[in-house]
């Protein structure tokens, strides 16, 4: 049997209501899988499930043979870019990507043209997208295996969209990804298997016309 | 890094409130009790209410919110306890 990421029959109510049901999605490394939806879907309830730090109704996550009950079984196998910028404001990057990556991997990172000429200010002191390439730059250098990545294009510039959508693809290679945006278009460009978050539950996504079909889109 | 940000401004907090309310080494043992509330208090207003986003800076290093908070009033009541026994 394959090993990867499997996240089987997740249900989540939110008020009563049902936002994901028995929903299935899985991941292997060298895949990048585009997550796609309207608002309110559910994608980042999805993705925030399958981390750990949203409880479901019911999950069952397995990575790499492991079933992941919380958190701490998720430390070293995955990690969760969230939608809004997380670093401590008040240390600066330098001291975060110390604490955040192993020795080797922090020298690395601190020496990048993107990391270097801001290692000793403090994220709070940066602009948007400048802590949002930090932010993913974080994740992609990290020994996790897999990586949940929420809405990763927000507010970077054309030209670091580029930078990323590169850099994702190289880390690919040895890494599955999840990757959600409104960017749909980067996400598909970048992705080697789609999938539509559609009425609570999951749809893989064959052809492009379907995201018109399933009313994602208007017209391609 | 988590802890730095609640250590030093309920320490500062708490030998103020001690000084202000006691004298002499009452106001010791006051700042001693105080800084047992202050760094959850702390811990709420910065991280609950200011900065909730950061907890997935935690999360990705494997904390939990459960285990962040377990930390905070668990070590706040040793430091605090010991210095007041001592």
């Amino acid at each position: 049997m394959k090993e990867g990421l499997h996240a089987d029959s997740i249900s989540k109510y939110y008020k009563q209501q049902l936002v994901l049901s028995d929903v299935f999605l899985s991941c292997q490394k060298g895949e990048v899988i585009g997550l796609l939806g309207r608002n309110g879907s559910g994608k980042s309830t999805m993705l925030k499930i399958i981390f750990g730090c949203l409880k479901a109704e019911y999950k069952f996550v397995r990575v790499e043979g492991k079933q992941l009950k919380s958190l701490y079984d998720a430390a070293d196998l995955i990690q969760y870019l969230p939608q809004d910028h997380f670093l401590p404001g008040h240390v600066n990057i330098s001291g975060i990507i110390k604490t955040f990556c192993t020795k080797e991997q922090a020298i690395v990172l601190l020496q990048h043209e993107f990391v270097h000429p801001h290692a000793h200010k403090k994220s709070s002191q940066l602009s948007g997208g400048e802590r949002r390439v930090i932010e993913i730059l974080l994740m992609l250098c990290s020994e996790a295996e897999y990586l949940l990545m929420d809405e990763p294009f927000n507010g970077l510039a054309p030209m670091h969209i580029e930078v990323i959508k590169a850099l994702i693809r190289q880390h690919s290679k040895h890494k599955g990804m999840i990757i959600t945006d409104h960017d749909y278009r980067n996400v598909m460009d970048l992705s080697t298997r789609l999938v539509l978050m559609h009425d609570g539950g999951t749809r893989m996504i064959k052809e492009h016309r379907e995201l018109v079909d399933f009313g994602y889109i208007s017209r391609l | 890094m988590f802890y730095r940000r609640l250590i030093f401004p309920s320490a500062a907090l708490a030998i103020c409130l001690g000084f202000l309310m006691m004298k002499g080494m009452a106001a010791v043992g006051a700042s001693f009790f105080a800084y047992i509330f202050l760094v959850p208090m702390f811990h709420f207003f910065i991280y609950e209410i200011n900065h909730p986003k950061e907890y997935f800076f935690y999360h990705n290093m494997g904390l939990s919110k459960l285990h962040l908070w377990f930390n905070t009033i668990g070590w706040s009541l040793i430091v605090g306890l010991i210095l007041i026994v001592v």
